[in-house]
């Protein structure tokens, strides 16, 4: 009983599906279920500056997902303690309808992970000394989910032009792509379809220029040289999204000159 | 949140680089390792680990009977918990540990909580589709000291090797109905399957140029990126996770993996032969009904 | 009503940021707004439907900078045993952190939780739907619709969007054929969809400002504006002109004449909206 909601009934629950097909991932061609190579990652559109309230703001969608982020700051800190250097808070939330399943209202353990993880992923780029007592936060949201690993890692891409957006002092951006591993071959840029049917995923976000792992985040099992060879993967996948990223930033410059 | 003065960060860093550590150590060189299990008569099982004269995790197994998941109706399913005690250190009061152990409890879980983990969930099934067995695995950390994360992948591993599910009898009532019993004799009660499948976790900390294995509490604040990675006995990785607010760059990365599973794969070996010969001599004991003696929680080693 | 001696190379936003009425009250003797509006303009509104594939129903509404999403998700759930026949449809606004500065993470705060009320009520009580439709088997299973509705951007006005989008998403609502199995789980086919929900009125609201000096009614206040005056008046009307709800915050007093203008305007604004809704819905 959330006594600051409106409450729908105490229990709820999901209907059973009647028609549960296997679909084939991938086809007798090796394409996969929307055309793509394995090696393709699906196009993306990232457009900055659409939240008029906040410093810094980027909007992403890539196949079905969707991801806002919102950069506030830098701004005092609440409470404030004495820090040399600034504080970077991320918080990611699933909105309710975002997944196949209906999440609830309150973070859960994922989400406050993912937060982490944003932290972490992040903070190498910052140049947090330059700010000291003062906090920066990141609030994602995300509207659809199309892939769990791809949205983390999506979420990354876009809080690091959030915060370039922002006008926030940056060592680089920090660019991020997911793997699947799917029946010993490696997908890139999975889609939530293909996530059903994974044996294992990988996320990991890198800085191009300052050639820099941020964050690595790998479950299930491989054997080390396909873990290695997933890396490059996603290390190449990074580089292109970094180029997007670039652009994204310079073309916010031209409509903020005019 | 304690600090470190750039002195002794400079100390333990120029130390890493010339691989002596500040308790002299060399880079890649554990603490020493006390390890028990079958410590706690209430679960089924349980181990408790102590590296150097610092961390201290207790791990306890318990074992109970649930519906299976709708989509999942014939395998059972593991769930982990960790938690820090709040005496463990002053910034665990209260609320302080909430975050560490939401990390810690995600990490456990990623590598436990699905079939790479390597145990058999479909002998979980008690009846398909309808009643499994769901495996609690909960760790306490009851004194920090660095490199917890090890720690517990160890004492997990031991406590899962102690633990023990009781047997249980299907009678086929026809008609697809069946019915159970859980028999409660101790002798029957069955190891776990898969479990010298079951990963442990290597992690190494980035301090300057160097790599570190089993951090203590200073190097921590020094380590500029951590890198944990879950190795397995057939060499498989079984997931990488990294940690602190740095980067690293991926050629080290790849090195980093190598030694990693190289001291894995070492640490795996010795770990299984020890838990085989401690089960050992608890049999005998027990065949020639000699009293058993535990160290237990009291005993300074 | 001094007017302050002004520097010759006084910057705009310094003078808004510590003489925000003084500002305010300049543009108003001008009859504008500090954004270019006139008194009565409300903002460019657009509405995008179907947006989220993952929702059974979505909507997305902009009025100006004011950016709101609606998406609902179905389950399934026993009905009250008073009503066997009706499902539930569960209204919330989130207003989070990451649409303004002035909200902080945490439980919804009371402007969150207003807005969420008057909705539900306006659902509730004004015959907007009729719940029986919603029926899976009577007395056993009904569907619930969670209609969850995210704040973007916060611009001023969160009622007038909140209830636009939760009203498009509603005319955008499948939900998959379900039918309840002797073992009471409820099986639903996802490949044959029904748009089971026909919306007997559509509920318009119309919000405006009330200033007492100077005096004068705003419509559709963006977030500078809101903070300037904390009088508010919502109406809520049908497409077709039907009074639906009124509120009028308290703490001052509006002659009959400023709610009478009030009045027009909303009905104005209601058919405005009618158009547009016809144009841009399925």
């Amino acid at each position: 009983m959330d006594r600051k909601r409106v409450n729908g009934p105490e229990l709820s629950v999901v209907p059973v599906e009647e028609h549960t097909e296997e679909k084939q991932i991938l086809d007798s061609k090796e394409r996969r279920l929307d055309g793509r190579g394995i090696d393709d990652i699906r196009p993306i559109f990232m457009k900055s500056g659409l939240i008029s309230q906040a410093n810094g703001s980027t909007y992403m969608e890539f196949g079905n997902a969707k991801v806002v982020c919102a950069v506030y700051g830098p701004r005092q800190m609440k409470k404030p303690s004495f820090t040399g250097k600034g504080v970077l808070n991320c918080e990611i939330k699933f909105a309710t309808f975002s997944c196949k399943k209906r999440r609830a209202f309150q973070r859960d353990a994922q989400e406050k992970e993912f937060s982490q993880i944003l932290v972490q992923a992040l903070t190498p780029a910052v140049r947090l000394d330059l700010l000291p007592k003062s906090s920066i936060d990141v609030y994602v949201n995300v509207l659809e989910n199309d892939g769990t690993s791809s949205t983390l890692a999506a979420a990354i891409s876009a809080a690091s032009v959030a915060l370039a957006d922002a006008g926030i002092e940056m060592y680089d951006q920090v660019a991020a792509s997911s793997i699947a591993y799917v029946q010993n071959k490696i997908l890139m840029d999975p889609s939530a379809l293909e996530e059903e049917s994974e044996d294992g995923s990988l996320v990991v976000s890198y800085m191009p220029s300052l050639n820099e792992i941020t964050h690595i985040l790998q479950n299930g099992n491989t054997e080390s040289a396909i873990a290695n060879k997933a890396v490059e993967q996603c290390i190449d996948a990074c580089s292109k999204i970094y180029s997007v990223m670039s652009t994204v930033l310079l073309q916010s410059l031209d409509t903020s000159d005019k | 949140m304690p600090y470190l003065s750039q002195a002794e960060r400079d100390y333990i860093t120029e130390g890493v680089q010339s691989d002596l550590r500040a308790d002299g150590r060399g880079r890649l060189d554990y603490r020493a390792l006390v390890l028990e299990t079958g410590i706690i008569s209430q679960a089924n099982g349980s181990a408790r680990v102590r590296l150097g004269d610092g961390t201290d995790v207790l791990v306890g197994v318990k074992v109970e009977i649930d519906q299976v998941e709708p989509d999942a109706d014939n395998v059972g399913k593991v769930v982990c918990n960790v938690e820090c005690s709040p005496s463990a250190s002053q910034q665990f009061e209260g609320h302080g540990a909430d975050d560490l152990n939401n990390e810690l409890t995600q990490a456990l879980q990623r590598v436990l909580g699905g079939p790479q983990c390597g145990i058999n969930f479909e002998k979980l099934c008690i009846i398909k589709g309808q009643q499994c067995w769901i495996v609690y695995i909960d760790a306490m950390i009851l004194d920090y000291s660095g490199n917890v994360l090890d720690t517990i992948f160890m004492a997990t591993k031991a406590a899962l090797f102690n633990t023990r599910i009781p047997k249980t009898q299907i009678q086929d009532l026809g008609d697809g109905e069946f019915e159970f019993e859980v028999l409660d004799d101790v002798e029957d009660a069955e190891r776990l399957d898969g479990i010298e499948n079951i990963p442990i976790g290597v992690t190494l900390n980035k301090i300057g140029t160097g790599h570190i294995i089993d951090a203590s509490p200073l190097e921590e604040l020094c380590t500029e990126a951590k890198l944990t990675i879950a190795v397995n006995k057939d060499s498989q990785i079984c997931g990488i996770q990294k940690g602190a607010e740095g980067g690293i760059e991926p050629g080290l990365m790849s090195e980093m993996i190598q030694t990693a599973k190289r001291i894995g794969q070492s640490l795996i070996q010795q770990l299984d032969q020890k838990l085989q010969d401690e089960e050992q001599q608890v049999d005998e004991k027990r065949l020639n009904g000699e009293n058993i003696e535990k160290l237990g929680f009291f005993a300074m080693v | 009503m001094n007017a302050d001696p002004v520097a010759p190379s006084f910057s705009f936003e310094i003078f808004e940021r510590i003489k925000p009425d003084e500002y305010f009250r300049r543009f108003i003797e001008e009859n504008v707004r500090p954004d270019g509006r006139s008194l009565h303009a409300f903002r460019p509104t657009s509405i995008r439907q179907g947006a989220i594939s993952t929702a059974n129903g979505s909507a997305m509404v902009r009025i100006g900078g004011t950016t709101v999403i609606c998406g609902i998700k179905a389950e399934v759930a026993e009905p009250r045993i008073d009503r066997p026949k009706d499902g539930y449809l569960v209204p919330n606004v989130e207003l989070a952190p990451i649409c303004s500065a002035n909200f902080r993470p945490g439980p919804p705060s009371e402007q969150a939780q207003i807005n969420a009320e008057t909705i539900n009520h306006v659902v509730e009580t004004c015959q907007i739907l009729d719940l029986s439709e919603l029926c899976i088997e009577e007395g056993k299973a009904v569907w619930t619709l969670y209609a969850d509705i995210v704040c973007i951007n916060y611009d001023g006005n969160i009622l007038d969007a909140s209830l636009l989008a939760l009203i498009c998403a509603l005319k955008d609502l499948s939900l998959p054929k379900a039918t309840v199995l002797p073992s009471s789980i409820v099986q639903a086919d996802s490949s044959e969809k029904t748009r089971p929900l026909q919306l007997r009125r559509l509920p318009v609201s119309s919000t405006f400002c009330v200033f007492s000096n100077p005096k004068v009614t705003l419509s559709d206040p963006n977030d500078s504006e809101e903070s300037l005056s904390k009088k508010i008046v919502s109406i809520i009307l049908d497409t077709e002109g039907t009074i639906l709800y009124v509120h009028k915050s308290g703490g001052s007093v509006c002659d009959p004449e400023m709610m009478k203008d009030c009045f027009t305007k909303a009905r104005a604004r209601a058919s405005m909206l009618k158009e547009l809704i016809e144009r841009v819905i399925v």
